[in-house]
């Protein structure tokens, strides 16, 4: 036994007996839900008056950057973190050394990165490091600003998380300031999927470390998992004797949240969970037994699809028939009503709702699902409750095993754990209130540095996806004959190949960017400004997507974007559009629908379809794209109330279960 | 989605592996032809109820084995009645909330610590929201019953109830002989002040022998007594005894006794009163033996013992019926039927586990929600009227309690409860939809607005014929029941004195005029003397004569004129302003109504019609048209038909014994019959209908309250 416990001085790989500081939980009682909401609105209140005060701050700081030009490299290492010090001391309210810290900031950033920030991004800075949430135009670079706010709160002795939204980020921003970083002596860790556990250790104990959500959320239920096997509270107190594995994450003190409302809103919809070992209850039998039974299940008779909330619903008939269909089974899940009702409505969600190339990909005869949001595979993530296995068989692949579910936790209830949370993103607006009930963030609006040059031209609707087609290629043709690169938002997989199609058969050239062929990401999104290029993409090429001009663009009108339908959410398009007309630079938007679209199937009562159909043959093209977006707001809200259930049904259940310990 | 088998949480319970504590104690009971288990926390005095299938599971919770194996195969043993896993957390963390199992990891105690202040808030606001029964526990009688019990317990056993309803009997025998004398004037002799001291005094001795009673009783059965305390129910400190432990006991008619101990020891205690109160001279003892009575007997069965309330009797009527936990169940049935039914919910789930009970819960709920909303009124205006301001405000707790804070909630439910889900928009659509159907029907569609009274055939003017001079009947030339016209004689007086007196004056007055012919032409003074004299007796003369005239009755009005006692009036003398006989209308068409003051404004303003149903001839309505109104309220009721005595409506003050003197205020309205009803006995009741102006039902209701109200309060 002896060799196992370590050495007493070697600290690192002692376990802590505060695992990692976090925020401790509170109740929230109607009398907090109001104050709080009050304290929203008075802070909107004030609003003016704190940001007249950073301003001053900034003209402060512009001032004393006059003199920094002549500090040697090592004064100003020296001088930086020393007010980062004095910060720590003091608080961040102390004004001057404030003021002076950003100036050196700033200064260290055009030494070493070669970039002076705009006082906008100075500006946004400093409310980051306030904790709020920053909403910048696409496109003003804000990964300079995390960057420097990251740096700035390592100093002031903060450990910080810079959260983004997928691996490719995740490395190009920790490199992109990692000179900077390295002026200021701050090591700078990166968490990606491929890094081993030992990596992640050592990079979540740096002061700044770059991850993504989705890493750092697994990694956090990693550690909890790992601590609640210590069980009982003596085991715990003792367990830096026996036990070997240390935790990944030391603690949740300051995360920086890149696409805020991306990761915060968007996903919070799904909670995480950690699988492991198998779950036998559902046998492949039984799937197969469901799946071949569901088929003969006629839609509408049967079942009706509920396409807003994303699930099937059984008629009263149906209901009856299946009793009787499934009387004479004596055992198994099967014999369960509850349970069978349940598998057969999953059974018809697979054969009518998730459709190949759109909600998952087939490859190398596995399923994978593409994430709504950003376009990409999650390769670890499974469907659960059978749901994967039944779209593994319809798609004809081997069934993988159920896995059993070990822990699990939500982005609300992991980011609300921070000790300061801070977000950015370009597309709040819409989702404030939420950030503020949820998260407790408040959205500060900074301003564009030069006015945006985006010219938006008007939208047009068709009847069928043949003409939107159709009218799609006519226009990429006259864009791409006046040498402007285009880029073409679709919203799949399936629809980039009928694209794809589209503009062969014309005779174009171009590249696509999706799901299924990610290989070669930063490669096309590099190519993608250059003159005469047509690129098409998923929201792939959304959220800090970077796509640079080619030489004489600027001149051509710069990037032409085209969206080919509305996403779930409106800041999906919002963020698409901001792909082009980047930085002052030129740029134009236009968004090309279809009354074939998969929003068209929310509006209701159906009529008014036809009276928008009817509008489409009189050119009438307004009542038919207010239809669109009212369906997408529809959707918005459907989703809202999504997080809002799950949230609460998070807290009443965390409440029921007390008694099982403590939650991850 | 409705019930999924699976849960999200199942992981953090699956491999817990939780014990039942020593001290739980499980109890088999037998419940409308299905077995069911108490488990009995002897801690917490709490008792909980749970089918076969959760018992069995909860045996196994021993430490040894995990949720998920005891789940999945007690599940394979009862499979199709396989709990989900949603349902076994459920259970799980009750279990652990009551403190009946412990688990083998810490519990998260944030968590624990928030929950906990949370019940003990809502405790708090439990006790202070209705301030009509607030609790205070004081000891723990265990002991003191324990001791006790060796004393009594043969009252407490079969020999008691037998010897109780011996005593039943014999009381309602000797109550019934002596009923006359028990109930004669008895609002004065229970409200007088001296007696309500002694009411005062006895009560809670009264009550605590009542708690006593259920305390020996549950001893007695086996149970255990571990909470006694006060209780203020409407500010008057009772007694209380808490004696749920004989929620374990198997046999139900033994559960339903400790129910009924109190109300038995009451009336126990009234009939031995009625006893003394029969031996014992009058004096203190007398009555307090008759105040006893009337607490043992009245309240017990005004209150006590009425199931509709949360009193004994309501726990006696669900222990005999084996219905545990009716009233909290009905409204749930109810409201399962409102979801299931109304809103389409199909997954919610009927609380009723027979059909027997369901048919319980729709009687009982909706009787009992009818009566508490009645007593609710009842004793806020009952209070209202002692203490304005403190009425009010119990007024305004108990509508805030019994329609506001319901209202509320139910608003809420309907837009924010979460298992309503895609139902929402149908519960939506039914309950606006009722709601405004009743709001329809109450404020917007007129309804027809009468105001219902009583009255009583005149004769109309000129119907009596009434005597003006006195005299003695001289002659009666016509029969009773002649047909007579206008200035018919009718009878005919005499007054010899009267005749005498015009012929003296006569000859007076014809001295007088000689002797002014006499010395007309020469003594001025003396004429102007007699001229006065003459005109002096002339007027004299006139008024006699006229009296004389008025000695020959005629008839004022045509019609049959009737005499009640024609044979022995002749030579009867008759003194001036009697009734001697009537002239009856041929048809008699005028009716005489009272209408209480509330409606009077409304009749005499706003009448479109006024419908008439004789009594004798109900079925026929005649049309009629208000002839005049009495400006000023009546002092006495035209007739003793319509007051209550008289089998009318209106109530008569009894302290002017015979002046028919209403209580409140009402008006007299003379009507006519537009129609010759067929038949019209005079002074026969008729029933009638002022027909206002259409309105609202609800509009009318509001008007009523509103004079209601302001006659209780008198604002």
């Amino acid at each position: 036994m002896s060799e196992h416990i370590p050495s007493i001085l070697d600290r690192d790989t002692l376990p802590e007996l505060v695992p990692a500081y976090e925020k401790t939980r509170r109740e929230r009682t109607a009398i907090d839900a109001l104050a709080g909401f009050l304290e929203g609105r008075l802070a909107r209140l004030f609003r003016p008056i704190y940001q007249r005060k950073i301003r001053g701050l900034l003209v402060h700081a512009e001032a004393i950057r006059e003199d920094l030009g002549s500090l040697g490299d090592d004064e100003l290492r020296a001088q930086t973190r020393e007010a980062g010090g004095v910060l720590r001391r003091n608080g961040l309210s102390d004004k001057a050394t404030m003021s002076r810290f950003l100036a050196l900031l700033s200064e260290v950033s055009t030494r070493t990165l070669g970039l002076t920030p705009h006082p906008v991004q100075l500006e946004g800075v400093r409310v980051l490091l306030d904790g709020k949430l920053l909403e910048m135009a696409t496109g003003e670079g804000k990964t300079l600003v995390a960057g420097l706010a990251a740096a700035a709160a390592a100093l002031c002795g903060m450990r910080v998380h810079v959260v983004t939204v997928n691996d490719y980020l995740a490395a190009r921003d920790a490199d992109y300031i990692k000179p900077a970083m390295d002026f200021l002596r701050l090591s700078l860790g990166v968490v990606v999927k491929e890094s081993s556990l030992a990596r992640r250790i050592e990079a979540y104990a740096c002061p700044v470390c770059y991850c993504t959500n989705n890493e750092l959320a697994f990694d956090y239920l990693k550690d909890s998992l790992q601590s609640q096997a210590q069980g009982r509270l003596s085991e715990r107190v003792f367990s830096r004797f026996y036990q070997k594995s240390a935790r990944r994450i030391k603690g949740l003190e300051f995360a920086i949240v890149d696409e805020a409302d991306s990761v915060m809103v968007d996903e919070a919809r799904t909670p995480l969970i950690l699988s492991e070992g198998i779950d036998r209850v559902i046998d492949d039998e039984v799937i197969e037994r469901v799946m071949v039974y569901t088929q003969q299940l006629e839609p509408g008779e049967d079942f009706i699809v509920d396409h807003l909330r994303w699930s099937v619903v059984l008629t009263d008939a149906c209901q009856q028939k299946t009793e009787g269909d499934f009387a004479q089974v004596t055992d198994g899940p099967l014999l369960l009503k509850v349970l069978r009702q349940e598998l057969i409505i999953q059974a018809l969600c697979a054969h009518y709702l998730y459709k190949p190339n759109e909600h998952y990909l087939v490859r190398d005869e596995k399923v994978e699902i593409i994430d709504e949001y950003t376009g990409r595979v999650m390769p670890d993530r499974v469907w659960s409750a059978g749901l994967h296995q039944m779209i593994e068989y319809k798609e004809h692949c081997p069934l993988t095993e159920p896995r059993l579910t070990v822990a699990r936790i939500t982005y609300q209830r992991f980011f609300r754990r921070y000790r300061k949370l801070a977000g950015m993103s370009g597309t709040v607006a819409e989702v404030s209130n939420e950030f503020w009930n949820v998260y407790g963030l408040a959205v500060y609006k900074v301003p564009t540095h030069k006015p945006c040059a985006r010219k938006i031209l008007p939208g047009q609707v068709f009847q069928s996806k043949t003409q939107k087609w159709q009218h799609l290629v006519r226009r990429v043709k006259d864009i791409h004959n006046s040498g402007a690169p285009v880029l073409i938002g679709v919203r799949s997989v399936a629809a980039i190949e009928e694209v794809c199609e589209s503009l062969s058969s014309a005779g174009l050239h171009f590249e696509t960017l999706h799901a299924a062929n990610d290989e070669h990401e930063a490669e096309t999104i590099s190519k993608a400004g250059q003159r005469g290029k047509i690129t098409v993409a998923t929201n792939m090429a959304g959220r800090g997507t970077d796509i640079a001009l080619g030489p004489g663009v600027d001149a051509l009108g710069g990037l032409h974007v085209i969206m080919t339908e509305r996403h779930d959410s409106g800041r999906i398009d919002r963020q698409l559009k901001g792909r082009c007309a980047r930085q002052g630079n030129p740029g134009s938007f236009e968004i090309y629908q279809s009354l074939e679209d998969p929003l068209a199937r929310l509006i209701k009562p159906r009529f008014l379809l036809n009276i928008a159909r009817f509008g489409l043959t009189k050119n009438a093209s307004r009542f038919a794209s207010y239809l669109l977006a009212k369906a997408q707001l529809k959707l918005e809200r459907q989703h809202s109330k999504t997080r809002e259930s799950l949230l609460r049904s998070d807290h009443s259940e965390g409440d029921l279960l007390a008694f099982s310990g403590e939650p991850e | 989605m409705g019930k999924s088998h699976f849960s999200h949480h199942w992981y953090r319970v699956a491999n817990l592996k939780p014990a039942l504590r020593n001290h739980v104690e499980i109890h088999r009971q037998r419940m409308r032809g299905k077995t069911w288990f108490i488990i009995q926390d002897a801690q917490s005095g709490k008792y909980f109820r749970v089918s076969p299938a959760t018992r069995a599971m909860l045996l196994r919770l021993d430490g040894s084995e995990t949720i998920d194996t005891i789940w999945s195969e007690e599940g394979q043993k009862l499979g199709e009645l396989q709990p989900t896993q949603a349902e076994v957390i459920q259970l799980i963390a009750q279990l652990y909330r009551a403190d009946l199992i412990r688990g083998d990891v810490p519990p998260f105690m944030a968590e624990f610590i928030d929950r906990s202040d949370k019940t003990a808030r809502q405790n708090l606001l439990v006790r202070y929201k209705n301030p009509l029964a607030l609790r205070f526990p004081l000891v723990d009688p265990d002991s003191f019953f324990e001791k006790g019990l060796p004393f009594v317990r043969l009252l407490f056993s079969r020999w008691g109830v037998i010897f109780w309803a011996l005593l039943l009997v014999l009381g309602s025998l000797l109550a019934t002989m002596h009923w006359g004398e028990l109930t004669n004037n008895l609002s004065d002799r229970v409200l007088s002040a001296n007696n309500v001291l002694l009411l005062l005094l006895l009560y809670p001795v009264i009550k605590v022998l009542h708690e006593l009673g259920h305390g020996f009783t549950v001893k007695s059965l086996g149970g255990e007594v571990h909470d006694i305390g006060l209780m203020l129910l409407v500010f008057m400190p009772v007694p209380y005894v808490d004696a749920s432990s004989s929620a374990v006991l198997k046999n139900r008619w033994h559960r339903a006794a400790v129910g009924a101990a109190g109300i038995m020891v009451e009336s126990g205690l009234a009939v031995i009163a009625l006893f003394v109160w029969l031996a014992a001279e009058p004096g203190i003892v007398r009555a307090g033996a008759f105040n006893v009575m009337m607490i043992g007997g009245l309240s017990t069965v005004l209150f006590n013992g009425n199931p509709l309330l949360r009193f004994d009797g309501y726990y006696v009527l669900s222990d005999i019926l084996n219905i545990p936990n009716l009233g909290a169940r009905s409204n749930k049935y109810l409201l399962y039927l409102i979801q299931h039914y109304l809103f389409g919910m199909r997954e919610v789930e009927s609380v009723a586990t027979s059909k027997g009970e369901a048919r319980w819960f729709i009687v009982y709920g909706i009787s009992a929600f009818v009566y508490r909303m009645i007593i609710m009124v009842a004793i806020a205006l009952f209070v209202a009227t002692q203490f304005f301001f403190i009425g009010i405000l119990l007024a305004a707790l108990a509508v805030l309690n019994a329609v506001v804070l319901p209202l509320f909630k139910g608003i809420k439910y309907l837009f924010s409860a979460h298992e309503l889900g895609q139902n929402r928009r149908r519960a939506k659509l039914v309950s606006f939809g009722a709601v405004a159907t009743l709001g329809l029907l109450l404020f917007v569609i007129p309804a027809r607005h009468v105001t219902e009274s009583q009255g009583v055939f005149s004769l109309g003017e000129g119907g009596a014929v009434i005597n003006t001079a006195a005299g003695f009947v001289a002659e009666l030339p016509l029969e009773s029941g002649t047909l007579v016209e206008v200035g018919t004689t009718l009878l005919l007086l005499e007054d010899e004195e009267l005749d005498t007196q015009v012929r003296s004056l006569g000859a007076e007055l014809r001295e007088f005029q000689n002797s002014f012919a006499a010395v007309n032409l020469f003594d001025q003074v003396q004429a102007n003397i007699l001229k006065e004299q003459i005109a002096r007796t002339e007027a004299t003369l006139a008024h006699y004569l006229s009296r004389q005239e008025g000695l020959t009755i005629k008839a004022r009005r045509a019609g049959i004129f009737i005499l009640p006692s024609s044979t022995d009036l002749l030579g009867r003398y008759v003194s001036e302003g009697k009734t001697i006989a009537y002239v009856v209308p041929v048809q008699v068409r005028e009716a005489q109504v009272v209408v209480s003051s509330d409606r009077s404004s409304l009749v005499s303003d706003d009448t479109q019609s006024v419908e008439v149903r004789v009594e004798g001839a109900i079925d026929q309505l005649i049309e009629a048209k208000i002839l005049r109104q009495a400006p000023s309220a009546l002092i006495s009721l035209p007739s003793a038909v319509l007051s209550s005595e008289g089998g009318g409506s209106v109530a008569v003050n009894p302290q002017k014994d015979g002046q028919l003197e209403p209580l409140q205020k009402h008006y007299r309205f003379d009507i006519e019959l537009l129609s010759e009803p067929e038949q019209a006995p005079v002074n026969a009741r008729v029933h009638v209908h002022f027909v206002h102006s259409d309105k609202p039902i609800g509009l009318q209701w509001i008007r009523t309250a509103r004079q209601t109200f302001m006659s209780l309060f008198n604002v």
